[in-house]
Order: C-alpha cells, then sequence, then structure tokens
C-alpha cells in the first residue's frame, strides 16, 4: 500500500473519496452484521433441532414405549390372573395366582416406575402416574385376596368378588388401562403437535442468502471501484459460507426427516401393542364371565349380568409376545433417535466458522479502507 | 461518530426491550378459583349451577375437577404442596387429617355476623380444641331409611322386631329385601350403614363414642348390632338370589331391581339418593315411577326398644367443603356456598335428591315433593340427633377394614367373633389424633 491517492472515475483525488470510504464502512459492517444475523439464525435453528431430538430421546419416546409396554404387560397380568383362578390350578401348586400374572406384573410395575421418571407431560403426567399406581395397588391388594379366598371352597365367592373388582379396575372407564392409554394418547398428540416439517429449517437459508449476496455485490464493486479482479479474502468468506452452510443446513434437514421417521416408528409400535392388549383383554373379561356365569345362575344384577352377556363365548388365543421384540424395537427407535442427533455440528463449531468469516471479511475491506483512512476529506 | 452497526443494533434492539417489558412486567393472568370435589357426571353438572350462580354475582371464574377418587386426588396434591383452593369431601376424617396438619384455614369468620351459625356445629368440622371450624356442609344425604314398595307393604314397621316380622311375612311370595353390598372400590360399605343405624337407633351415647374410636368392636353393643343385622343379612330366604347374589351384585343394580315392573325385592336399605335410581323405574304402561305412590321411604325402626329420649336419631352422609387457601376470594366463595341462596340451589333443581343442612332454607324448595319434603323434615326437626355416618368418619385403614369384615360375614356368620377381634385390633393400631373430634351433635354443649 502507498500514499498515494486512490483513483477516481475522473482520475483525481478529490471529494468522493470520503464518499468511498463510507461505502467501503457500509459493505463491511452490513456484511459483518449478515454474518451475526447467520449466526445467530444457525445456532437458534441448531438449538431448536437439538432440543426436539432431545426430547424425543429422553422424554417423549421411553416414555411412548414404556406405557404402551406397561399397558401391554398390565392387560396380560390380569388375564393370566383369571385364568390361573378359572382353571383351577391346586393352591398346592404355589401361590396363586400364578407365576405370569407376577411377571407381567413386575415388567408393568418397571414400565411404570421408568415412565414417571421420564416426566411426561410434566406435573399432569406425574399426576395421572401417580393416580395409576394408586389404583394399581389396590389392584393387586384384589389380586391378593382373591388368590386368599380362592383356597377355600366356603370363600370362593368372595373370591369372585375380589376378581370382578379387580378387573373393572383395571378395565374399567376410569380404570388402569383407560388412563394410560388416555396418557399415551396425550404424550402422541403433543409429540405430533410439536413435529415440524423438515423444510421448517428453510427460513435458515434467508440470512445465508442476503449474506451471499451481498458478497458478490462487496466483490463487484470493489473490482469496479479498484480495478482488482478479486478481492481473496472476501471470496475466502464466501467460499466458506458457501460450503459449510449448505453442509449445516442438509444435517439440519437430515436430522427433521429422522425425527419424522421416529414419529411414525413409534406410531407403528402403539398401533400393534393395542392389537396385543385387545386380545388380552377380550381372553381374560371371557374367561372371567364363564367363572362368575358359575356363580350367577339366577342373576347377579344388572351390572354383573350385563358383564358377562358381553363377555359371552370361548376365550380367544393367548396373544404371543416375545421381550426380545420389544427390546428390538426399542434398540431400533434409539438407534433412529441417535441418526437424527447433529453429528459434529455443535454450536463452538458454529462459532467458529462465524469468527473466521468475520475475520476474512474485516481483513478483506481493511486494505481498501486504510487506502481512504487518512486522505483529507 | 456512531458506526451503522451500532445503529443498528440500537434499533433492533429497542423493539424487543419494549417487547421484554411488555411480556416480562405484565402481571399474571387473572387466574380461576380451583375446586374439587366428588361429583361427576350429573351431580357435576348440578353443582356447575351452584358455581355459575357465584360467578354471575362476583366475576369471580371457579375451575371445579370432578372424581370419584377425590380422598387420593386431594391426598397426591397436597403431597405434591399444591392443594386446590377449595375441596370437597365426604369424608369428615380425611379433611380432619388436612386441618391437623395445618393445610386448612379456620372459617370462624366466614358464618360470623349472620344472626347466630345457620348450622348444627359438628357439621362446621370443629377442631379439637373446639374454637376453629374448617368445613361448610354444601349437600346432605340422609341415610337412615328404608326405601319399600307401597303396593306389596301396606304397614310400614316401626321397630326392628316388627321389620323381621315383617320380612317373615313376605319371604314365601317375594324376597323381601334388595341387598346388594359390591360397590368398587369400596365393596361392603352397604352393609355398614345397615350396623350404623342398629347402632345409632339402640343407643346414640354408644355410637357416639363408636364412631369417635371409643367404644371396642367387641363391645356388647357393637357385637349386638351386627347379630342383628345378622338377623335379615345372612338369612338367604329373606334376599333377593339369596347371599352370593348379595355379594357380588353392584349396590345401585339393588335400586333398579326394585323399581323393574315386576319387582324382584320389597325393600331397600339405601341412602336418599336411591331416589333417582327408583324414579328411573317404569310402571306396565311405561310411564315413569312417581315418589309417594310407587315408592316411598319410612325411617329405619328403633332397635331393642329404644326410641331415644328426644326425637329420632339420623344418620347423614355429608360432602364438606374446606379451604386451602385463605385469599379474600377464597372467602368469597366459602360465604357463597354458605349461604342460604347458595344451598338452596341444588335442592332446587327438577328431580334433584339434594338436601342443605342449613335450617333456614325453607321446605319450599323441595317444590311440593311430599317425599322429599319428609326426608327434609329429618333433618329440619330440632329435636333429632343428627350424626356423620360413622364409616365417612374413620379414618381411612378403618373404614377398609369395616366394609371388608362385612362381606366376611355375610358370607360366614360364624366369622363374627373373629371379625370383631381383628377389627378391634385395627381400631387400638390407630393413634387417638386420627379419630375425628365428634360425630353426632353435642348435646353437652
Amino acid at each position: 500500500m502507498t500514499g498515494v491517492p486512490p483513483p477516481s472515475r475522473s482520475g483525481a483525488p478529490t471529494a468522493p473519496g470520503s464518499r468511498t470510504l463510507r461505502v467501503l464502512r457500509t459493505y463491511r459492517n452490513v456484511l459483518l452484521l449478515a454474518t451475526l444475523v447467520m449466526s445467530a439464525a444457525a445456532l437458534w435453528t441448531l438449538e431448536r433441532i437439538s432440543g426436539d431430538v432431545e426430547e424425543m430421546r429422553t422424554r417423549t419416546a421411553p416414555a411412548l414405549l414404556e406405557i404402551s409396554e406397561a399397558r401391554r404387560a398390565l392387560a396380560a397380568a390380569d388375564a393370566a390372573a383369571v385364568e390361573s383362578f378359572a382353571v383351577g390350578d391346586s393352591w398346592l401348586t404355589g401361590f396363586r395366582p400364578g407365576g405370569e400374572y407376577q411377571d407381567q406384573l413386575g415388567i408393568a410395575n418397571q414400565s411404570l416406575a421408568q415412565a414417571a421418571e421420564d416426566h411426561p407431560l410434566g406435573e399432569e403426567g406425574g399426576r395421572v402416574l401417580q393416580m395409576v399406581g394408586g389404583l394399581l395397588v389396590s389392584y393387586t391388594d384384589s389380586i391378593g385376596r382373591a388368590g386368599a379366598h380362592f383356597q377355600r371352597e366356603e370363600t370362593a365367592v368372595l373370591g369372585r368378588l375380589d376378581l370382578w373388582n379387580a378387573t373393572r379396575l383395571m378395565h374399567g372407564e376410569d380404570g388402569i388401562l383407560n388412563r394410560l392409554e388416555t396418557l399415551q394418547d396425550d404424550i402422541e398428540e403433543k409429540a405430533r403437535s410439536d413435529r415440524r416439517s423438515a423444510w421448517t429449517v428453510l427460513p435458515w437459508a434467508a440470512p445465508v442468502a442476503a449474506f451471499l449476496a451481498l458478497a458478490v455485490s462487496a466483490q463487484i464493486y470493489l473490482s469496479h471501484r479498484f480495478r482488482r479482479r478479486v478481492n481473496v479474502c472476501l471470496a475466502a468468506a464466501t467460499g466458506v459460507v458457501l460450503v459449510i452452510m449448505p453442509w449445516v443446513f442438509f444435517q439440519a434437514f437430515d436430522s427433521r426427516r429422522e425425527l419424522k421417521e421416529v414419529h411414525e416408528e413409534l406410531e407403528r409400535v402403539a398401533v400393534s401393542r393395542k392389537d396385543t392388549i385387545s386380545r388380552s383383554d377380550a381372553r381374560g373379561q371371557r374367561t372371567l364371565a364363564g367363572l362368575l356365569r358359575k356363580k350367577c345362575d339366577g342373576g347377579c344384577g344388572h351390572t354383573l349380568d350385563g358383564f358377562i352377556r358381553k363377555h359371552d363365548g370361548p376365550a380367544p388365543e393367548k396373544p404371543k409376545w416375545d421381550p426380545a421384540l420389544s427390546t428390538g424395537t426399542a434398540r431400533s427407535i434409539n438407534s433412529d433417535i441417535e441418526r437424527a442427533r447433529l453429528r459434529g455440528l455443535t454450536s463452538g463449531r458454529v462459532l467458529a466458522v462465524a469468527a473466521l468469516v468475520s475475520l476474512l471479511v474485516v481483513l478483506g475491506f481493511r486494505p481498501r479502507i486504510d487506502e481512504y483512512r487518512f486522505q483529507p476529506r | 461518530m456512531t458506526s451503522p452497526v451500532l445503529r443498528l443494533a440500537a434499533a433492533l434492539a429497542a423493539p424487543l426491550l419494549t417487547l421484554a417489558a411488555v411480556t416480562g412486567c405484565s402481571g399474571p393472568a387473572v387466574r380461576a378459583l380451583s375446586v374439587i370435589g366428588p361429583w361427576t357426571e350429573a351431580e357435576e353438572n348440578a353443582f356447575e349451577r351452584v358455581l355459575k350462580d357465584f360467578e354471575d354475582e362476583t366475576g369471580i371464574r371457579v375451575d371445579y375437577q370432578g372424581t370419584s377418587a377425590v380422598n387420593e386426588v386431594l391426598r397426591s396434591k397436597v403431597q405434591g404442596g399444591s392443594p386446590p383452593d377449595v375441596a370437597i369431601s365426604w369424608s369428615p376424617s380425611e379433611l380432619s387429617r388436612h386441618a391437623r396438619s395445618g393445610w386448612l384455614r379456620p372459617l370462624n369468620g366466614i358464618l360470623r355476623g349472620r344472626g347466630g351459625e345457620p348450622y348444627r356445629r359438628h357439621w362446621l368440622l370443629p377442631g379439637k380444641g373446639g374454637d376453629e371450624i374448617y368445613a361448610i356442609p354444601v349437600k346432605a344425604n340422609v341415610k337412615s331409611m328404608i326405601w319399600y314398595r307401597p303396593d306389596a307393604l301396606s304397614e310400614t314397621p316401626d321397630t326392628w322386631a316388627r321389620l323381621v316380622e315383617t320380612s317373615r311375612g313376605l319371604a314365601g311370595d317375594r324376597a323381601p329385601w334388595c341387598l346388594a353390598l359390591n360397590d368398587n372400590p369400596a365393596a361392603g360399605w352397604p352393609g355398614t350403614d345397615w350396623i350404623e343405624n342398629i347402632l345409632l337407633h339402640r343407643s346414640v351415647e354408644h355410637y357416639r363414642l363408636w364412631a369417635v374410636g371409643r367404644l371396642p368392636w367387641t363391645s356388647p353393643e357393637v357385637t349386638g348390632a351386627w347379630r342383628t343385622w345378622g338377623e335379615i343379612a345372612t338369612r338367604s330366604e329373606f334376599l333377593q338370589g339369596g347371599k352370593t347374589r348379595a355379594l357380588l351384585a353392584d349396590f345401585r343394580d339393588a335400586g333398579k331391581e326394585m323399581s323393574a315392573e315386576s319387582p324382584g325385592c320389597v325393600m331397600q336399605h339405601a341412602p336418599s339418593y336411591t331416589m333417582d335410581v327408583l324414579r328411573k323405574g317404569e310402571k306396565a304402561d311405561g310411564s315413569p315411577l312417581t315418589a309417594g305412590e310407587d315408592f316411598d321411604f319410612f325411617p329405619f325402626p328403633s332397635v331393642g326398644g329404644n326410641r331415644g329420649s328426644a326425637g329420632r336419631p339420623v344418620n347423614v352422609s355429608v360432602d364438606l367443603a374446606v379451604a386451602f387457601n385463605g385469599s379474600r376470594k377464597v372467602e368469597r366463595f366459602m360465604a357463597f356456598l354458605a349461604s342460604r341462596k347458595a344451598q338452596q340451589i341444588w335442592p332446587s333443581l327438577p328431580h334433584s335428591s339434594a338436601f342443605s343442612l342449613n335450617t333456614r332454607v325453607p321446605v319450599s324448595v323441595y317444590q311440593e315433593d311430599e317425599v322429599r319434603e319428609r326426608i327434609a323434615g329429618l333433618l329440619q326437626a330440632p329435636e333429632n340427633t343428627l350424626c356423620f355416618d360413622a364409616s365417612d368418619s374413620f379414618p381411612d385403614t378403618m373404614r377398609k377394614a369395616f366394609n371388608r369384615a362385612v362381606l366376611e360375614y355375610v358370607n360366614e356368620p360364624d366369622l363374627l367373633h373373629a371379625l370383631l377381634e381383628e377389627l378391634e385390633r385395627v381400631r387400638v393400631s390407630i393413634k387417638e389424633e386420627e379419630w375425628v373430634a365428634t360425630a353426632c351433635d353435642d348435646t353437652r354443649k
């Protein structure tokens, strides 16, 4: 750089120099501002994406899986309990209502405890799970009493009463299964309303486009004004933005798409488990109806008679349940969520890129501005 | 010189700061009063009418949540440190527990200056010291009554001996009793009402002690009450469908059996709200049953030749409102609930089975329904001794054990001695402060 006055179109160092200085400074400042806005928009979008993925990973997906697994296990436990009383296993062979009831109840309790830790729907979800926990205590009390009552023929009618009341706690309108289903529906509804399309990352492209347009415009201005072919630093800044930002954009787009697939997978699991639950319900309730019918030949009131009539007929086949399948489903969903995470894209790296672009912009304009800085105005 | 960047930043910051100031500094939205209670469906709709009048009068919004598990929900909210502003429960013992823990706000100021209390004092849930009161009764159900079919019963018995005699007379033709003891999750409670009434109508003084945990279950009075009930409840020939049906059938179905076109039974010992079920019955021509003609009630008969010194004892289940918040809004709400105006709303609704314990509510609110007026008369007569339903007043553990014992007794009456020993063991295990202070009018005051 020299102290030679910069050339003007007229070739004379005149007052327009101050105008050029203003234009140069404005270009530099607006490009810096565009870098700032672009980086802020990138950080904000990444933050939202990371938040959504974390919400899905730590709360929504585990809660939905745990609650639907608890429902399946509870329906299976109830059917197993009723069945063990109906087939008349001897109490000498072990504690009724049997091992499968205990196993499934254990799974359900574990799932509910895990779901409570996931805090789905915040306080409201916690309240529902607490209420379900209370009902489950009453339910297991009733089944326990039924076990004691079925051991003597004299008290078998009370055993049937206990089973009938237990099944209503489980299957009633305000019962355990319905409350859990409503909670699951509410979580799914919230997840659905939170779900953002992959294209919601598009608005972020606007500040990138603005930066590129400004950079090109500055480059043209500089080449006309100073008769240089290209400003290397500014070209490097433009190059960094052109290479890095599409990469970031596509990562964000891909994450959104993966998250959508997780939602769809969760919905498929819910439908499949609903079918298993329905079949367990039908099996348990028909078996119970048969058990109650034996004592209610002359009628036992509208409610009980209605239940017996509604569930008349042979019990359907026991639905198949493979614990490995549940574990496999959870694993598959977890790996889908892992894919939705933004790999290598951290706030620190975005800020580093922003700093690099800003530095290049400053360096790109500095020589030209310096040329004018000490000129008489 | 101000740089363009600073100027731009200032231009951006101004609206953002304004927005932050607006959202951050504006006051919170006006919060509705939170009320939880035991009423759902039709009862909830009726209570909403009461709430609407309050909202119209004061402009204060009320958010009501009805649940059949009101005690459990309330307990969980209190444990979580976020109780509602107001709670309504049928269980004086549950509410007393919250009063003891210091959660409830005394309501003495609500009724002061109204020219004397329009409620008998024990309904207001006085603390053990007796100076402070914690509850306003919102709705009452009378339990000392027996519903019957007038077409099958020409004369109503006024003593227990005559009741058994009447049952015996009917047994050959039609089952005298509609007995259904199941009501999930409190199976057995319809039987507890029998035992309570028998003891109450034999000796108010013993009932008073028993309800507050001061009379052993193995005492001759309590044992006698169970045995007396056994004269009806353990005899299959007196019960429609025998003991098995009595144990398995739902309580609400008993009323349906009595109001059926061909009733399977003649009498039912059930609370005043059973009128709702009975009214839904149909005559042969399809028209609805009429209270006083197609079904009626007689007061629970005296037991053991005791008619009481003054008036008639009446067992009442009461829905009580308590305040967890001492704000001005809550005070206005509680004052409104206690007022004659509010107390008249629910009972005056068409086909209502609600009754008020406010002594200033005129009988005219019962809309010239002679049966309802007679029920209200039991509550209004100053000479009658009104008591809380004892099992409502019992601590939770005692109530549950009582319910279970009733079922075991009907199934195997020979177990009575063992059952009473077990109930007594439960009573002794409960701390004294867990029992309510008083269950009946305290005539000593």
